[in-house]
């Protein structure tokens, strides 16, 4: 039996709105090309531009710019992408549905993969190549680097405690400022206290009986904007290692509602001086509005469970 | 016609990468944020986003997009419901952040919305609440279909019926929107 038009018409609808909302896969993909094939003049992104209306709709009020760091990376990358940029016929890694059609979820036309890249190369220019052998060798050189370092991390991301004397790199960037390499994690605080427009600056307060801090102190100096921060520490106790360790967690507000982010493990070994600790958080930290430092099973808790020491609260929207 | 960024970026005009990135850099950062898991993830996907950009850009047609701003934002919501399905199929390793994740306050809408947005918005206003409501969650607040099914209680099925006739019936309502947009303002 043959479908009638208006039932094509439909089907062809339900799958560009599959398509725009989650995406297709290779027997979806295959039905909509079929369907489009007896309907060359339907408009097949009327849906994408009524889903890029909303998304710009929702996006309108929000000004936040790029993170510097990721500017730098896509001006380089830029560097290539519009020296290797298609020509008018050539669809390789062109988004456009019309180049992915009979391409389960469009991807083997917009993004080269491994299997693909023998196919990809033979249409590479000769500096293109070179660029990536570069980019190979380095690859090959991070990995050497890596198995050859001096050190295991925990198994968690955690910052180790620091003197804020001696020069570190923040920990967990990928990119790391090279100035950064010859600041103390205090120079560091210092620096995003006076260049962060969005910093946030909190003083910890003490929730805790005595058990772990002595007159325990500090602040929290936060940036969401370029998502690092860093915890100042006065007064803790040694934790008893094995056993026990002290996390940070920040308490925010994301697009679900609430949620509690890990900012990281760390020890303390001694019960005296100033502990500058970068903030790892481990996960997009939206809405800050409460820090926390509690004590937790060696490794970190999953789960924000064990008793408060201080936090820092008050956080406006 | 006047050159749009696009227009350049496609030349490879000097100062047109940094002209993008001013003008489109916040538009796309918020949507990667929405639809990415974590602050790297989301870097990675504007990376890959603008990497599109270059190669698209000399597709763009003002007589058939409504705007720039919208074909980047199509650009960037293809890449970001690719990147989502590759996640989808790898094993999950989402369970520490969900573990963290406390229950699910209601967030107040504080979107700040501009004209034209706003106008968008009295669009949806015209859908079936229910339609509405699962539309909103998954533009406004960056939820999957199964999370979406988790937070109103609803079989997924249903989800994607009402996200999937939502978003064809604001497309009727917004074709004489779309229209106007189209036309050249002075």
């Amino acid at each position: 039996m043959t479908p009638s038009p208006h039932s094509d018409h439909d089907r062809l609808l339900e799958l560009l709105a599959e398509r725009v909302l989650v995406g297709l896969d290779a027997d979806q993909q295959h039905e909509l090309d079929s369907l489009l094939q007896t309907q060359p003049d339907f408009d097949a992104e009327c849906l994408d531009r009524t889903a890029a209306l909303l998304d710009w709709a929702v996006a309108a009020g929000d000004t936040e710019p790029l993170p510097q760091s990721l500017q730098d990376r896509i001006r380089a990358g830029s560097r290539l992408g519009l020296q290797t940029r298609p020509g008018a016929g050539d669809g390789a890694g062109d988004p456009s549905y019309e180049d992915g059609a009979g391409d389960p979820s469009y991807e083997s036309a917009r993004a080269p993969t491994v299997g693909a890249a023998a196919r990809v190369a033979q249409r590479m220019h000769r500096r293109e190549v070179v660029a990536w052998l570069a980019a190979a060798a380095c690859l090959l050189l991070a990995v050497f680097a890596w198995c050859t370092r001096p050190t295991l991390p925990p198994p968690l991301k955690s910052p180790a405690v620091m003197n804020s004397e001696p020069p570190v790199t923040p920990p967990g960037t990928d990119t790391p400022d090279p100035s950064a390499a010859i600041l103390t994690v205090a120079q560091q605080r210092e620096q995003l206290l006076a260049s962060a427009p969005d910093v946030l600056h909190l003083q910890l307060v003490s929730d805790d009986s005595g058990a772990v801090a002595r007159e325990p102190g500090g602040d929290i100096v936060w940036s969401s904007g370029r998502q690092m921060g860093y915890l100042r520490l006065q007064g803790l106790v040694n934790n008893d290692l094995p056993q026990r360790q002290y996390q940070l967690w920040i308490i925010g507000c994301d697009a679900a509602g609430s949620e509690v982010i890990n900012g990281g493990m760390f020890h303390v070994d001694r019960s005296t001086g100033e502990l500058i600790l970068p903030i790892q958080a481990d996960h997009f930290v939206q809405q800050p509005k409460v820090f926390v430092v509690s004590v937790e099973p060696l490794g970190g808790g999953h789960a924000l469970t064990a008793p408060l020491l201080a936090k820092a609260d008050g956080v406006g929207p | 016609m006047s050159e749009t960024i696009l227009d350049k970026v496609a030349a490879a005009h000097p100062g047109a990468v940094e002209q993008c990135l001013a003008r489109y850099g916040p538009l796309v950062w918020s949507l990667a944020r929405r639809l990415s898991p974590t602050f790297a993830d989301a870097e990675d996907a504007a990376q890959e986003i603008f990497t599109d950009l270059w190669r698209a850009a000399q597709r763009f047609d003002p007589r058939r997009e409504p705007s720039e701003a919208t074909f980047v934002a199509m650009i960037a919501r293809r890449r970001l419901i690719d990147r989502h399905r590759k996640r989808a199929r790898q094993p999950n390793t989402t369970d520490l952040e969900q573990s963290l994740t406390m229950p699910a306050a209601e967030q107040p809408d504080q979107l700040e919305l501009g004209e034209e947005a706003g106008r968008v918005r009295e669009l949806l206003e015209q859908l079936r609440p229910e339609e509405r409501q699962v539309l909103e969650l998954t533009f406004f607040h960056g939820l999957s279909q199964s999370e979406i099914s988790q937070r109103i209680q609803l079989p997924l099925g249903t989800v994607k019926t009402h996200a999937r006739r939502g978003l064809i019936r604001l497309r009727e309502l917004a074709a004489d929107f779309l229209e106007r947009a189209k036309e050249p303002t002075s």
